[in-house]
């Protein structure tokens, strides 16, 4: 499963929700948006190989 | 899935902080009518003025000016093109201005760094270390010369909740008694000063950044190359994982230190720059100080 985020690409072969997602990636759920085929969704929601994936960095500075 | 508090339609947008679903048709609505009630608590708007909108470029404050215009407000945008050429941000973001305010049909008016004698934010960072710093005195700026130039009353910017805890927690940590008795989502109109409103000052980051999606506004996700390794950042990440502990806490946090204060920010010891005659708290103004700067190198 190809996840995007931050303008870069991550393969993910065994993983069943996006909580699991942004585990491996070490990412606090508040500090991003799950898009799941363009539709937001929580960080338990179930996701499949055939979905496309984005992750939305919410977070800036200055 | 979740259902929707309103229309109870199936859903996956859940505001944690305030433990409620809402669907992508109920949750602008919701947005907008928090962001109203923010308005008539802090006096912030009155019906007959003219609002002027900082708009970067970003989702705040695009999010922002479609907020103030969907509730009825008159309402027209400011861009600041700092000419930032890294990763073309400031090429991207002036596009996305544009466009969205050809779309919105939404007044525009752009002030371009280079035709103001500052040349770039890219040359100024050469000069000034804290880069961050002299560009907020830049907006500032130029925000407040506009404002009072072209008739405004108001001047409206997309800072957030996170934005304003952080910057809090920043004036606490430095214990800034300055900064912390000035800081409020209001800093009242004076004779040098345009009146400077927060109106997303309890809009949590990523409620932003989902309105901005569920609404289909085009902003620049990039984030400001000089920003990456502002002390800001470092700072909001320990606070989302407090928020994320503890849902609520940081506008908790706000809420309370906004109540303490029992009197209305003054503006205090603000004078004319002897250079260029716009307000400023130093005999001479940052912006003056930084085109001295420039021209010397």
């Amino acid at each position: 499963m190809i996840v995007s985020y931050n303008g870069k690409n991550f393969e993910f072969g065994d993983v069943k929700t996006v909580k699991e997602v942004l585990e491996r990636l070490k990412i606090i759920p508040t500090t991003v948006l799950i898009l799941k085929n363009g539709k937001i969704v929580e960080e338990n929601e179930r996701i499949t190989h055939l979905d496309n994936i984005e992750i939305v960095k919410v977070v800036s500075g200055g | 899935m979740r259902k929707c508090k309103f229309c109870g339609k199936e859903t996956g947008i859940f505001l944690r902080e305030h433990r409620l679903a809402l669907c992508e048709t109920c949750y602008p609505s919701w947005i907008e009518k928090q962001v109203s009630k923010t308005i008539k608590k802090f006096n912030m708007i009155k019906p007959d003025d003219k609002v002027l909108v900082a708009v970067s470029g970003g989702k705040d404050s695009l999010s922002l000016i479609q907020v103030l215009k969907r509730l009825g407000y008159n309402v027209s945008a400011l861009y600041i093109d700092l000419k930032i050429k890294h990763a073309e941000y400031s090429s991207v973001s002036r596009e996305k201005v544009v466009n969205f305010c050809n779309k919105t049909g939404i007044e525009l008016y752009i002030v371009d760094l280079e035709d103001e004698g500052l040349e770039s934010i890219d040359r100024i960072s050469k000069i000034y270390r804290k880069t961050c710093s002299a560009c907020g005195a830049i907006k500032r700026y130029y925000m407040n010369k506009i404002c009072l130039e072209k008739g405004f009353n108001v001047i409206a910017t997309g800072h957030n909740m996170d934005d304003e805890v952080t910057t809090l927690f920043g004036n606490l940590i430095q214990w800034d008694k300055d900064y912390l008795k000035r800081q409020y989502p209001v800093m009242p109109q004076n004779n040098l000063l345009a009146k400077k409103i927060k109106p997303f000052v309890f809009i949590s980051e990523r409620q932003s950044a989902m309105y901005a999606i569920v609404n289909g506004i085009d902003y620049i996700r990039e984030e400001c190359p000089y920003s990456k390794t502002a002390t800001s950042i470092s700072y909001k990440e320990v606070l989302s994982m407090l928020e994320y502990k503890h849902p609520g806490i940081l506008r908790f946090f706000l809420n309370n230190f906004f109540g303490s204060k029992n009197e209305e920010t003054k503006l205090e010891n603000v004078t004319y720059c002897k250079t260029c005659g716009a307000p400023s708290y130093l005999e001479v103004c940052k912006v003056c100080k930084i085109k001295e700067k420039l021209n010397q190198k």
